[in-house]
């Protein structure tokens, strides 16, 4: 069967486009159902983004939801896996609130996830798979990367009540140095403390241009051990996915209860939003019964539909 | 190129002083014309004179690079975009005011405002149950025909409240102007950035 480039829409084309590639490095196709139990949804909503979930009753009384996530779905499937790992990528659609409109609407996503032994190695790779993603759609793109231990682990230095955390990391995530600087007043932090955190927020560019800053700012051995990952992992991806234009953006670690370390974002030069967000997630697998790594990321492919290819 | 947000006005025109003296003027962008959009190839620089309420969505969504909107503005709608710098220009507060000698009855308070997500964080801090009465203007009016118990509004002079028998109850939170810019503009274009937010801040340091 041969199918006519012309009738396929862009959406569909950029699908392809990274399926082909996600094959070629070794990820199988994971389908599924678009109905979950709620349960797993109400069992878990720190995972998932804000806003809610469209559920209708089953014939037979279950109480069923149009699938917010896939992310969910494939750790609920994976069975214990004894020292190998699981690579999967899927093309599924999922149902959201979202966007800048904040309304629900059906999204299609495309990513992959990698679930078992994870190590630095991996990480790396997957980072580096992000990056070619980005050049697979033709996109002039960016990977931010982060690690969510590290800025946790400084503010956990400064011996002040999760509040006080959550409002920092708030400023942070706005980069707002002004706004980090007042509340650090309220909570009477150090200059030294203040300082510190102020750095992290403006922080911004590739490892080579920020590794110094980072490495002046580690204050305890949780910093050291979350820095010393952040640096494995992009030298790895660098490695791996030369062309890679990655850098280290702490403005991306906000959301602490789920991401368990290296958290990543790639943005396409012209679009408003991110296409595409990742990180380790070991700490679901753990509640749900499953002590090994994971890590994975998505893309947001109807986001693609307003770029301008030059 | 830069695009830049800016909010119709003597605020809008007070953060262009500002910018102009920080290398990035406009020729003719002060002229009285109905022009909105206005470009200085030489300086880098394409300026849109929009609504103050209006300048977080433009930068939220790309269409402008970088913008000035009031901290009231942004803590109102909760953009999702960087918030870069404190101008300290265009200052005032968002205050809580009602009628002279206003004894609170306790129970449900009737709040009139246009800023209802900011009233409504703030007597949920509280945990004080308050019916929001969503108004667009004349805020002042609400209390003094018995349609509110109290406001939630920008508080500049006072003198608004003054003259209409009213008075300021309690401050919520300090405003002025802020320069907040796109999270993906930030990333593309970070050196053209990073030197307009320096150039500015040591105008500020000389004011």
């Amino acid at each position: 069967m041969q199918i006519p480039d012309e009738i396929l829409t862009q959406t569909e084309k950029h699908a392809f486009a990274l399926r082909s590639l996600f094959h070629s490095r070794g990820f199988e196709r994971y389908e599924m159902s678009r109905f979950e139990e709620y349960e797993l949804y109400s069992g878990n909503r720190d995972f998932l983004p804000d806003g809610g979930i469209i559920t209708f009753t089953d014939s037979d009384g279950r109480l069923l939801a149009l699938r917010p996530d896939v992310t969910l779905s494939i750790v609920k499937d994976t069975r214990q896996l004894a020292g190998g790992v699981r690579r999967v990528y899927y093309h599924e659609n999922v149902y959201r609130r979202g966007g800048l409109s904040h309304e629900f609407s059906e999204r299609p996503q495309c990513g992959v996830e990698l679930i078992g032994s994870v190590g630095t190695h991996e990480t790396g790779d997957i980072v580096a798979l992000a990056a070619d993603s980005l050049a697979a759609l033709g996109l002039r793109g960016i990977i931010d990367i982060s690690h969510v231990g590290f800025a946790a682990a400084l503010l956990d230095g400064f011996g002040v009540t999760d509040a006080a955390k959550s409002a920092l990391l708030t400023q942070i995530a706005a980069k707002n140095v002004p706004g980090l600087r007042g509340i650090a007043a309220e909570i009477a932090l150090t200059d030294g403390q203040t300082d510190g955190a102020a750095t992290l927020a403006s922080l911004y560019g590739t490892l080579g241009e920020t590794r110094g800053v980072l490495q002046s700012l580690v204050a305890n051995e949780a910093m050291d051990g979350a820095l010393g990952e952040l640096i494995a992992s992009v030298e790895i991806a660098e490695r791996a996915s030369p062309g890679a234009d990655i850098r280290v953006d702490f403005s991306l670690s906000q959301d602490v209860n789920y991401y368990s370390g290296i958290v990543f974002q790639g943005a396409a030069e012209g679009l408003p939003v991110p296409v595409l967000s990742g990180g380790r997630y070991d700490g679901l697998l753990r509640r749900m019964g499953k002590p090994c790594g994971a890590i994975g990321f998505s893309v947001y492919i109807d986001e693609l539909r307003r770029y301008e290819y030059a | 190129m830069l695009d830049v947000a800016i909010q119709k006005g003597r605020i809008g025109e007070d953060v262009y002083a500002i910018l102009e003296k920080a290398g990035y003027g406009c020729a003719d962008i002060l002229s009285p014309s109905r022009k909105l959009v206005f470009e200085d190839e030489e300086h880098g620089v394409r300026y849109f004179w929009v609504r103050p309420s209006d300048v977080a969505i433009y930068v939220e969504r790309g269409a402008a690079d970088v913008g000035i909107a009031g901290s009231d503005v942004l803590a109102e709608s909760r953009p999702n975009v960087y918030e870069l710098l404190d101008l300290g220009v265009g200052k005032c507060r968002i205050c809580v005011a009602a009628k002279s000698g206003f004894a609170d009855p306790g129970g449900v308070l009737r709040v009139a405002t246009k800023f209802t997500q900011i009233a409504k964080a703030y007597y949920a801090k509280r945990s004080r149950e308050i019916d929001v009465i969503h108004l667009y203007g004349s805020i002042e009016l609400a209390p003094l025909l018995g349609l509110s118990d109290v406001i939630v509004d920008l508080v500049e002079t006072g003198n608004t409240l003054r003259e209409n028998g009213l008075e300021v109850v309690e401050t919520i939170s300090d405003v002025s102007a802020r320069l907040i810019a796109n999270k993906i503009s930030y990333k593309f274009k970070h050196a053209e950035l990073t030197k307009l937010v320096s150039a500015v801040s040591e105008r500020l340091g000389d004011a």
